[in-house]
């Protein structure tokens, strides 16, 4: 079957699924000023956070990447940066990042002597982009030009088995028709990784995954220098229940192991090591440059992406009480047909269709921390 | 002695503001809480992103600042908006309600649709708003109150005008049998033994001692050695000599009284009078920081000029140079920068700050408040798992 | 008021001064409640300090009230105090100070 999708096309080859002007803060300290700016401008979206300043070493670094990654994001025409002045993570420097693909500007509150100020240019400047956005016109695009991010949330035994063969044949047909796919590395999936390094040709990403599969390894307060200790092995049932996850990726090759804001270097399916919190999982998938995110939950999410659509797929359940939330249901047990309905849903929300969180206009960003603010 | 009008509560503690609030426990509810805050115009949104997949040590300070901040004497009443059947948001209610709080909890994906969750929230907001503005004022003391010191953007000047003078200030509340606590671990390396030999007793100076080493060893674990790092070349140029000497111009918003106490990050002080809580430099987490520790009024010194506040307290902006007044007048309460050049001494501002202190106290609205500056982070220990 | 007051002292004990507008040499220091008849005897630029008593080397530079370094040689009256003729503490000087406990 030969796919396609109605986008909007950048200028780098990558497409759009969405054409937001973007509003990113360099610092919470201009968020306020972020919020207004994008309230008062339609199109536009506010790309705020709690991080930019007293932050030292890996945690500044993945600041930095993941908000030139979001301005980077193809769902952004263009972006404006809004600093305060004074933060460590100056909007100078990430000017500096951001590949010159599309319009991109900086402002700071110190500059223009204060928020009121601040938030006058930021419209004058968002408004005029705005505009150009509105008149951009979506046009026919190959499967090539999506990234779609795949993001499994809370899984349990009974979801991993209606969910896991769906998804894995999503993930198979949508890289056999040349798309991305970056899948989620959280805990969940990490015990896995001695089966999924069979799918991985390059030696260093290999040993990545293999390294990661032992046991779970995040930095701890009273343990600043990733000295592991024993005590959170995974577990037998853990690693069980990892490599039925472990369905959910399909059977194609695996490219690499992203992180910190990598993109990557060339179609195909990738894995990225992901938080257990959904939030950041989503913001860090919009940073390495998904278009589109599919998020698998037994009950459904109560937010998405700022930037991202977020296509939600639940197995059916009894429940319902977020039924206003989901966007599909998996609820015949053809493997074959239910992918197959699956990636039209997501073509159509790539086209254009709203999610059902898009609807009730909810979307986060925010960025992980890896140790702690000085 | 000096008094101010504040709305009792029912644990007997004392606000000087009568807010409404809805907060979420996890991240992914930040949507949802500001869309119901939305609904019923003169609520307070209080967001964040902390909450979901954290270690220990952080969700117990997740925990212990939502409480902080939903039990604030300066909230009238506090929605929490929670998720699963293992979420805090009951737990905390429950604690609360004990203390005498007008509090109540939405647990998302229990048994409600999304659609009766909002609906019920947005009838609760109401009726709270109704009964908070039957609520009235009393006479209180200065001696129930608790301010926050604070400084960030600081320039050259923090360290001669504005800071001094929000010492003065604080030895002035200290004396009047009031608390005022200071914060910010990372600033005090370097003068830490001169803070420690103010302690009370040994015991309180060794744990002043030990946080701060613990900072600093906590930078190097990182690759940043704050001691060789500082005063950088920049300081240098703006007339800072020596490490002790930068460390000093931020320790001396503390003025020269004694050291009462050493707590942790919102954690509310026993002693009256001078207390430091442990928090790091990061301005706005530090403000969550003292306000989810009781203090009603935050004091915070700024020489490039910052916006952000707090959505519980009233922070007052002690600018420290006149440029940065005549620039940014729209940020800035108190201009400490007449030291600089209208012949003020540093005890007349410390007065003026008392004075604004006193009117904020009473319902004025400082610069924060009046452009919305809700800024809300938790500190964070560990990585997300 | 009277004069324009171009330097302020922090504390009572002090022995700098921090000049509030760049001091030129040979200017008569005013500083409010201080003393008179300072003359600056070099350049010192806006939020840098100013000695207003000698201070003898290895004395202590008291500023806040407090020890903020070390003189590594004599400091005169109206000399620029920075760097160049002031250290920090080491552990040492630290443990020396802690006889006030």
């Amino acid at each position: 079957m030969n796919y396609s999708y109605e986008g909007f096309k950048r200028d780098d080859g990558t497409a759009g699924t969405r054409n937001y002007v973007g509003i990113v803060s360099s610092v919470i300290c201009s968020s306020a000023v972020v919020r207004e700016i994008s309230e008062k401008v339609s199109g536009s979206i506010p790309v705020v956070h709690a991080n930019g300043c007293a932050q030292l070493g890996d945690d500044l670094k993945l600041t930095k990447n993941m908000l030139v990654g979001m301005a980077s994001n193809p769902n952004i025409y263009s972006a404006l940066l809004v600093g305060l002045g004074c933060e460590t993570n100056q909007v100078s420097g990430l000017l500096k990042q951001i590949p010159k693909t599309k319009p991109i500007k900086g402002i700071g509150i110190q500059q223009l002597a204060g928020g009121t100020n601040t938030v006058q240019k930021g419209i004058s400047i968002a408004e005029v982009w705005a505009e150009e956005a509105m008149e951009q016109e979506r046009t026919k695009l190959p499967l090539s030009s999506l990234t779609v991010g795949i993001l499994n949330v809370d899984a349990d035994h009974d979801t991993l088995t209606k969910t896991g063969p769906v998804i894995g044949e999503v993930v198979n047909r949508l890289v056999e028709n040349d798309a991305n796919v970056i899948i989620g590395l959280s805990k969940t999936l990490e015990p896995a990784g001695h089966l999924l390094s069979e799918r991985i040709i390059d030696v260093t990403e290999k040993e990545k995954i293999i390294s990661s599969s032992k046991r779970l390894y995040r930095l701890r307060w009273k343990d600043p220098t990733r000295e592991t200790t024993n005590d959170n092995e995974y577990t037998e049932r853990q690693t069980n229940q990892a490599v039925l996850e472990s369905e959910m990726t399909g059977s194609v090759p695996i490219n690499s192991i992203l992180d910190y804001g990598e993109t990557p270097k060339e179609n195909g399916l990738h894995l990225m090591n992901i938080s257990s919190n959904l939030v950041e999982s989503l913001s860090k998938m919009a940073s390495s440059g998904c278009n589109i995110v599919l998020v698998v939950s037994k009950r459904g999410v109560l937010t998405g992406s700022i930037a991202l659509p977020c296509m939600t797929v639940t197995p059916q359940s009894n429940k319902g009480s977020f039924d206003e939330l989901i966007d599909y249901t998996i609820k015949g047990s053809n493997v074959h047909q239910e992918s197959e309905r699956i990636v039209e849903g997501l073509l159509e929300v790539c086209s254009g269709k709203q999610t059902q969180v898009e609807k009730l206009e909810l979307g986060e960003f925010s960025i992980p921390h890896l140790g702690t603010t000085y | 002695m000096r008094t101010f009008e504040g709305y009792r509560r029912a644990n007997g503690s004392i606000g000087v503001r009568n807010h409404i609030i809805v907060i979420n426990t996890v991240g992914e509810l930040a949507g949802f809480t500001n869309k119901l805050a939305g609904l019923v115009p003169g609520v307070i949104p209080v967001v964040h992103q902390a909450g979901q997949a954290q270690y220990s040590e952080d969700s117990d300070q997740t925990i212990k600042t939502l409480v902080g901040t939903a039990g604030h004497a300066n909230v009238s009443a506090a929605l929490f908006l929670g998720m699963g059947s293992k979420d805090p948001a009951e737990g905390i209610v429950e604690t609360l309600k004990k203390d005498g709080h007008h509090v109540h909890s939405i647990i998302f994906d229990k048994d409600k649709s999304i659609t009766e969750c909002l609906k019920e929230g947005k009838a609760w907001l109401e009726s709270a708003l109704e009964r908070s503005k039957r609520e009235k004022t009393e006479k209180a003391d200065i001696s129930e109150l608790i301010i926050g010191l604070e400084c960030g953007g600081s320039d050259a000047w923090s360290g001669i005008t504005a800071n001094p003078s929000i010492g003065a200030l604080s030895d002035l509340i200290v004396e009047d049998g009031g608390t005022s606590i200071l914060a910010e671990t990372t600033e005090a390396v370097g003068a830490e033994h001169i803070l420690a030999n103010r302690a009370v007793n040994q015991e309180v100076g060794n744990r002043f001692l030990e946080i701060v080493k613990r900072y600093e060893q906590r930078a190097k674990a990182v690759g940043e050695d704050i001691k060789a790092a500082n005063p950088s070349p920049g300081n240098k140029t703006g007339g800072l000599t020596t490490l002790e000497e930068k460390s000093l111009g931020c320790i001396k918003k503390g003025g020269n009284s004694t050291l009462m106490e050493v707590i942790d990050y919102a954690h509310k002080p026993r002693e009256k009078g001078f207390v430091f809580m442990d928090t790091p430099g990061y301005d706005v987490e530090s403000v969550v920081g003292l306000v989810a520790g009781g203090a009603q009024i935050v004091l915070f010194s700024t020489g490039k000029g910052s916006p952000t506040g707090s959505p519980i307290a009233p922070v007052i902006k002690i600018g420290t140079n006149p440029k940065l007044y005549e620039n940014m007048p729209e940020h800035i309460d108190v201009n400490a920068g007449k030291i600089i050049d209208q012949n003020y001494t540093i005890d007349q501002i410390g007065e003026e700050i008392y004075t604004k202190i006193i009117q904020v106290a009473n319902g004025e609205i400082t610069a924060s408040e009046k452009y919305k500056n809700h800024e809300f982070s938790i500190w964070r220990l560990a990585e997300t798992q | 008021m009277g004069q324009k007051v171009n330097a302020i002292k922090l504390d009572e004990k002090d022995n700098v001064a921090v000049a509030l507008e760049t001091l030129k040499v040979g200017e008569p220091l005013s500083i409010k409640g201080g003393i008179k008849e300072i003359n600056v005897l070099k350049k010192i630029p806006y939020g840098h300090k100013v000695a207003i008593a000698p201070i003898p080397k290895a004395g202590k530079v008291i500023k806040y009230g407090e020890c903020m370094g070390i003189a590594t040689m004599d400091i005169a009256i109206g000399d620029h105090v920075h760097v160049l003729n002031v250290r920090g503490l080491t552990e040492e000087d630290k443990s020396f100070q802690k006889e006030v406990y």
